[in-house]
Parts: structure tokens; sequence; C-alpha cells
């Protein structure tokens, strides 16, 4: 008899996580969370969600049946694992065949990623103008070598650097990740999000004097509850 | 010289795509050139009526692809130039009649068994089907915008589409643009448009009123010698044809904009 409970969908500030019970085999579960998201798959479409595995030490190949289910099944971007201190231990001794633990002053040693871990952040390279109508979502950087024109979106779970003009819509840390960067050579968006912060564009330069204004590269980064926009010096702001 | 199918598209409607398809068409007749416009709006046709041949149509579009008739027996010459003939859009159907493959194959027969040198592809405004329809059979492509925001974009996008589905280039000329807005900053200039959509320049045609008058009368403005605007249209019709006319060499947009005012006054 399968029991639901093995699986809790939670609704958190950083959005949605599934926790998974540590105890049932992993068979049992991939069976509990089709029926859960089946119930309810519309609601999740292209949600961004978490998975919390608790104090299971997921495999590579569990960890693909899960990603399976719930990207290419039921839709869902599977943005990041939450797991145990100890089961991370454990997966990371595991990839290194040594064993690994917390080093005296609470600095991980090999460097191992914070608790809540992302695996590391992917990029991918766009190279050509991303025109009207052009979306990416991307679960890590994006390097676009081009302009992203206006009615074009880029959304990126991490940062998003462009080596052109980015007219169109930007959305960097799209998982809720706050230190998330935008650069850009020619920053002028129709609308500039970092995780759950919007900026938009002053409303008074009038666009027919575009020939006239200088561009400077700028970055775009979140600063207590707001995006600050500045000059692009070669040096990204400390986080 | 093998023959040319070139699709002429926007996006956004009511930027001067027919009236471009005619006057283009037209000037590449006068030039001595074999020329076939197609209308593939089909619903919603009025090439016919730009180019003054509305009441010479008995087959159209789809009776060609739906083989009612054949094909010479749609295509209606055209009074005035030798060697320029319409094919019109059926008023009474919808795009559904005509499929992709139809229209590759009907541009195949024109430009292989009918040796025509230019085959003008009219398209509806938007990029659905009857976009798609003119697409199919084009070897080259050319985007039609007005110095406008939302003009532009749609544009961008149909840009975007094409060279993601065929790898065509497409060229641009920008319509009705009033170089003194340019000059006082009201209007984009021609060279914030080109940055922006990154695509050659193909010509440039001035706002003009008296196109409305030749449009209306049916009779296409590049018949006009004084004309502004005939020019600028013939101007096109001979960079198509591979000539180097004036405005292809630009360097800067301060040049090109006093450039475009001497010829301006030359009216």
């Amino acid at each position: 008899m399968l029991r639901n409970d093995v699986i809790k969908i939670r609704a958190t500030q950083h959005g949605i996580v599934i926790v998974f019970d540590a105890r049932p085999p992993l068979s049992e579960l991939t069976s509990v969370l089709r029926v859960r998201l089946a119930s309810a798959s519309n609601f999740f479409t292209d949600a961004p969600v978490k998975i919390d595995v608790g104090d299971r030490a997921l495999s590579r190949a569990e960890f693909e049946s899960l990603r399976a289910i719930l990207e290419d099944e039921f839709r869902l971007r599977l943005s990041g694992i939450m797991c145990s201190q100890t089961a991370l231990l454990r997966r990371v001794s595991e990839e290194f065949g040594r064993p690994v633990e917390v080093s005296e002053d609470g600095v991980a040693v090999p460097p191992t990623p914070p608790a809540t871990s992302h695996p590391p952040a992917e990029t991918l390279l766009i190279r050509h103008t991303c025109r009207s109508g052009f979306k990416v979502d991307y679960p890590g950087n994006i390097v676009i070598v081009g302009d992203v024109n206006p009615g074009a979106e880029i959304i990126a779970q991490n940062d998003i650097v462009v080596v052109g003009a980015l007219r169109g819509n930007a959305h960097a840390g799209a998982g809720g990740e706050t230190s998330a960067l935008i650069v850009a050579l020619a920053l002028e968006p129709k609308q500039l999000r970092i995780a759950g912060h919007l900026a938009l564009p002053p409303p008074t330069e009038p666009q027919a004097d575009r020939s006239r204004l200088v561009f400077t590269s700028e970055v775009a980064y979140v600063e207590g509850d707001r995006i600050v926009i500045e000059p692009y010096r070669g040096r990204f702001p400390s986080p | 010289m093998q023959g040319k199918a070139i699709v002429i598209t926007s996006g956004k409607g009511g930027v001067g795509k027919t009236t471009s398809t005619a006057n283009i068409g037209t000037g590449l007749a006068l030039m001595g050139r074999k020329v076939v416009v197609i209308d593939t709006d089909i619903g919603l046709r009025n090439l016919d009526v730009v180019m003054g041949l509305e009441n010479r149509i008995v087959y159209d579009l789809v009776n060609v692809v739906e083989g009612t008739c054949k094909l010479p027996q749609a295509m209606i010459r055209d009074r005035k130039v030798e060697g320029l003939y319409l094919i019109p859009a059926a008023q009474t159907r919808d795009k559904s009649a005509v499929s992709p493959d139809q229209m590759v194959e009907l541009c195949r027969q024109l430009r292989e068994e009918m040796q025509f040198d230019y085959i003008l592809l009219d398209s509806p405004a938007g990029i659905e089907r009857g976009f798609r329809n003119a697409l199919a059979g084009a070897d080259e492509a050319i985007i039609i915008t007005t110095p406008e925001v939302s003009a532009i974009q749609d544009a961008d996008r149909v840009i975007g589409l094409i060279e993601a589905d065929t790898g065509l280039r497409p060229r641009l000329i920008i319509n009705r643009l009033r170089p003194q807005m340019v000059e006082q900053g009201d209007m984009m200039s021609v060279q914030d448009i080109l940055d922006l959509l990154s695509v050659d320049l193909l010509g440039l045609v001035p706002e003009d009123e008296t196109i409305i008058i030749s449009t209306n009368q049916g009779v296409p403005i590049v018949h006009n010698p004084r004309s502004i605007t005939g020019q600028a249209y013939r101007n096109i019709a001979a960079r198509l044809d591979g000539e180097d006319t004036p405005f292809l060499t630009l360097n800067g947009h301060q040049g090109f904009i006093s450039r475009l005012k001497k010829l301006v006054r030359l009216s």
C-alpha cells in the first residue's frame, strides 16, 4: 500500500519544494510522486521546484529518474536540490572515494557547495542576435554574443551577460538567486528582473535621440531590496 | 541566369507590402525583366487593385494550385508594361486553400518552365499560414518596415523567423521615412533601425501623399518619372537586379541623411 504522505509538497518563499521521506525505497517515492503531481499537474506546469531529499544521498541515476519525472513528464523546472549535511557529505565522499568531513572552523574541505546545494551553474552561450519572439530559459548562466532586441526574453537561474545591447526583457536569478547579475555593453532593457526584484527603465529619455547617446557597459545587481544599475568597470560588486 | 523568387513581408500590416510589391515588380519590368507578382493574401486580395488589374481577374492562385485552370490562364498581363504579370489571390477562400509545398512547386514552374527573372510574393501580414505559404517558395526575402517602434519590432520578429526557418538573410526597405522628423529627433533614424535589426538596407522610401492617389488609380508610382517615391522604387528595383545605385554605400548616418535630403530637393 502506497502512502501519499511520504512526499510533501510545500510552497515556500523560494518556490515549491517537494520533500521526500528518507525511509521508503526510491521506486515507491517515484510512484507516489507521479500520483501527487498528476492530481495537480496543471497547477505546477513550468513552475520552478526544488526537491528536498533529506538524509538520502542521491545517486546520479536516481537523480536522473526524478528529474525525468519532474521535467519531462510533468513539465516542471527542477531548479535545485536540498538535502541534509550528512547526506551531502556522504554523497561527496562517494564522489571522491575518500571520507569527507566538515573542518573545525565550519568551512568544508574539499570545497563543497553550501548545504542547500545547487550543482555548479552551467553556462549557455548564444552566438546570435535574440530577436523579438525569441525566448530562452536556462538553469544556469546565459552569455549572449549579440543584441537582445525588444520582444525577446532571456531567463537564467544565474547571471546574464550580453556582449551587445540588451533591449528586451531579462530575468537573472529566476529561481530566487539574489546574487545574480546582469551585465551588458549597452543596458537599455524594457524590463529587468533579478530574483524577485523588478526594475523598469526611466520613462524620460526620448527614444528618437538614441543615436546621440553614448552607451557604456553597465551591470545590474540587487542591493538591499532593489536593483542597482551602475557602469561596469571590470569588477563585480562584492556580495 | 536562374530566376529568383522574392518574398515581400513585414509582420505588421499596413506598412506598404502590397504597394512595394507592385512598384518593385513594375520597376523591374520597366528595366526589361520578365516579372510575375503573386498576391498570396488569400481572402484579402488587393495587389490587383494597386496594379489596376482587378477587372481582368478570371482565375486566381487557388485555381492554379487546385488545377482548375492552367498556370498561364491565371496570369494577368499588365496593361502598360511588357513582361509583367499578376497572379491574383482568391477572394472567397482562406489561407488554408494553399499549402507551402504547392507554393514551392508553383515557384519552381515559374522559374524553370516559364523562365521568369523575378517572382515577387506579396505576403499577408502576420506570421501564420499565409506568411508561411509566401515564404515557402522564396529564394530571397525583403522586409518592409516603417520607422515606428511597433513596425520595427514586428519586422525583427519576422526576420528571426525567416532566419531560423530558411537561413535566408532578409534585406530591409524602410518606408514612409520623414527626413525632417528624423533630423528633429522625433523619429528613429535609419541607422538606429539598422543597428537594431542588423540586416542590410535595400532601400528607403520617403513618406509621400501622392502614393495614395497612385494606389487608388491602380497606377504604380514608378511610372511617374518626376516622383521622388517613384525614383526610390526604381532604385530598389535596380539594386535588386544587382546594380550599385546610391544609398548602398552608406558611410554613417549623417552623410546618408544629407544624401536623402538632396534627393528630396530634386523633386
